[in-house]
């Protein structure tokens, strides 16, 4: 007999996991397909993106470029229209005498087009002030370590790629729900002995709860990795049908929420260490909540204390964002479970935590944390699961 | 084969459940009668090694049982008070998942639960779920659970609980059959069980052993002791303050009553063989078995 496959047939039998899940992934579904009708989502970005090239070439011409300082970052379409492709006038004027929920379509691409073209300017202007201001500033590992970044960093393109809308995926939302499926079905998996009172014979038996400890452990893993696997499929599919598919790979810095950080990733790659990073924190709850749930002699207890586990983190992590400096204060949060699992802040920031004279980056911390928190836990698992009875 | 128990002690913050009890167990049924609260089920969670001692030790021929430990289980059955099942699995498939944790071949499994599915009588709805199983029912799967791997310590914590007539003699016949060649240990609520099965029988009152003997010494304790009379029921109830009263028998306008008392209890009670049951209302007066 496969206990592996017995246990995981008992975790996936619980129809209560299946009805929160689904419900879980309808609701998911009902916030995204609302952003579905969005003047930004429908036109700004789709409009624009055949004259993606064109809009990159404006930022970058000299001529333009001096003009838009002039004017103090402050230009209209008509303004720099001289001076950039004509194909970006023609591609806008496609949408002429065009109107959607009250807004004159060409009028709006042009000024997002203005937008574009005046935003990557600013932010070139920008990271140049910095990277001079970093070479005269004092040496401290953290100048150090955004000099250093700064100076590495792609170059910057217009944002008009979807990536921002795709690494949004596991900011928080996704994590979260993936989470909460997760302890929902894994809670129970060792308190279930006791709420169904086989932990007597079980731990008479020749190889018992030793070989149980495994089945178990293998079989929580399989849900958590089918979990994260298919809620990501979900997400990606939610996300192809409103934004559609990214046309084109970009550096981190072009999109809007990570501009100014010191972050020289690609999207593409920052998107699959996001995908790695939710799998990977699947498994250091999986065992946080094993852990819970060997101690636990209800299912509710097992619940509510890996929920309390998760959510602490996530909650204290939510409220320091933004920022790409770890201190003694912000680093619980930024090696937290849900940390992993979204990457946004720690990663997307491109987080360091200053030691002495050195800049670590955070994500090493946070991986190296969950590590230890994934041994300990599982360590502990066995510990508890392994003890013999101590109260009547 | 011998197990043996030594200053067996079991603390519960202030109250003692086992205190100081030292046996010796060779091949044979044994009975360990006792009313509610007497240790009977803690003693047996430490003899299965699932609950630890807070003094003294058992020991499997000289050998410590937690020392012996897989090798230990791999030779014991144990059916506890409460037996856990999970209620979507099949009869059979939870002995197929029962044998796996007792690390027997499948092949062997598979024939040992036909057969033991037909012991118990359940072949017939062994691909039933358990949640669907009659109480008496998940005794019987409790009962041929805790004999897949043959074990040579066989230990059964009320195991006719729940269990028919017809059920409890076919139980009965099973624990006969398999007390020749190893150690069967049991409690239970039922005396006639005991006085059927068991060779050897433990009294056991507030953790510690009262007398431990063959269930025919044990009998003889309360030789002369037992008396039979017929009486009213205003009588019966002036009697019940005064004497243990075993069995009472409602007859057309009286009472048929058995009466433990050193002396002659009513001028017209005459004297009775005794039975376990005498010896249990002796010893532990009119406590709840």
């Amino acid at each position: 007999m496969n206990l592996i496959g017995v246990e995981f047939k008992k975790i996936i039998s619980k129809k209560y996991v299946w009805i929160i899940a689904l419900l879980v992934a309808l609701f998911y579904a009902y916030l995204i397909l609302n952003l579905a009708n969005n003047f930004n989502v429908i036109y700004t970005k789709n409009a624009l993106q055949p004259v993606f090239d064109e809009i990159m070439d404006a930022a970058y011409n000299p001529q333009v470029q001096e003009y838009i300082i002039n004017k103090g970052f402050n230009v209209t379409f008509e303004e720099i229209q001289p001076m950039i492709s004509p194909k970006i006038t023609q591609t806008i004027e496609q949408y002429q005498g065009k109107v959607y929920e009250g807004y004159d379509v060409a009028k709006e691409l042009k000024e997002e087009a203005a937008l574009r073209i005046e935003s990557l300017v600013e932010r070139n202007v920008t990271i140049s002030q910095r990277i001079e201001e970093l070479k005269n500033a004092p040496d401290t590992p953290l100048n150090r370590y955004l000099l250093q970044q700064y100076t590495h960093m792609p170059k910057m393109e217009p944002n008009l790629t979807r990536w921002d809308d795709w690494i949004d995926i596991n900011n928080s939302m996704l994590p979260l729900l993936i989470a909460f499926v997760i302890i929902l079905g894994i809670s129970g998996v060792y308190t279930s002995e006791y709420t169904s009172k086989m932990h007597g014979i079980l731990l008479t038996t020749k190889n018992g709860r030793s070989k149980l400890f495994w089945s178990k452990l293998l079989a929580s893993c399989l849900f958590a990795a089918l979990t994260v696997i298919i809620f990501q499929v979900f997400a990606a599919l939610l996300y192809t049908h409103v934004y559609g598919i990214p046309f084109k790979n970009t550096p981190m810095d072009s999109l809007t929420s990570f501009y100014k950080r010191p972050n020289t990733m690609w999207a593409l790659q920052f998107y699959l260490c996001q995908l790695v990073g939710s799998l990977l924190g699947a498994m250091v709850l999986t065992a946080v909540t094993l852990c819970i749930s060997s101690f636990c002699r209800s299912n509710l207890a097992s619940f509510f204390l890996s929920g309390i586990y998760f959510a602490l983190g996530t909650l204290y992590s939510q409220n320091l964002e933004g920022q790409y400096i770890s201190s003694k204060v912000t680093i619980f949060a930024d090696v937290s479970t849900f940390s992993l699992m979204s990457l946004t802040d720690v990663l997307g920031n491109g987080k360091v935590f200053i030691v002495g004279n050195s800049a670590i980056p955070t994500i090493e911390l946070t991986v190296i944390a969950q590590a230890v928190i994934f041994a300990v836990a599982l360590s502990l698992t066995y510990l508890f699961y392994n003890r013999k009875e101590i109260d009547a | 084969m011998q197990l043996r128990t030594q200053n067996l002690t079991k603390n519960f913050g202030d109250k003692c459940a086992v205190d100081h009890v030292s046996l010796t167990f060779e091949r044979g049924v044994y009975g360990l009668l006792g009313p509610n609260g007497a240790g009977k089920t803690t003693l047996m969670r430490m003899l299965v090694d699932v609950l630890p001692p807070s003094s003294g030790k058992v020991t499997l021929d000289g050998i410590t049982i937690g020392e012996l430990g897989a090798k230990y289980r791999d030779i014991l059955g144990y059916m506890p008070q409460e037996i856990g099942y999970y209620r979507d699995f099949t009869a059979k498939r939870f002995l197929q998942y029962l044998s796996a944790l007792k690390g027997l071949d499948p092949r062997y499994a598979n024939r040992r639960i036909d057969e033991l599915l037909d012991l118990v009588g359940l072949a017939d709805v062994k691909n039933k779920r358990l949640g669907q199983f009659s109480g008496g029912m998940i005794r019987r799967i409790g009962i041929a659970q805790a004999l897949l791997n043959d074990p040579k310590i066989l230990i059964l914590d009320e195991p006719t609980a729940g269990l028919d007539p017809n059920e409890r003699i076919r139980f009965r016949n099973i624990l006969s059959e398999l007390s020749e060649d190893r150690i069967v240990i049991l409690s239970t609520h039922i005396v006639s069980d005991v006085q059927s099965i068991a060779g050897q029988v433990i009294l056991l009152k507030e953790g510690k052993v009262i007398n431990y003997d063959t269930t025919e010494n044990l009998r003889r304790l309360v030789d002369g002791k037992v008396w039979l009379a017929n009486v009213s029921h205003r009588e019966l109830n002036e009697l019940k303050q005064r004497f243990p009263i075993g069995n009472v028998l409602q007859k057309d306008d009286h009472f048929e009553i058995r009466i433990v008392s050193d002396s002659k209890p009513l001028p017209d009670a005459t004297p009775a063989d005794p039975s376990l049951e005498d010896v249990f209302v002796y010893v532990f007066g009119g406590e709840e078995e």
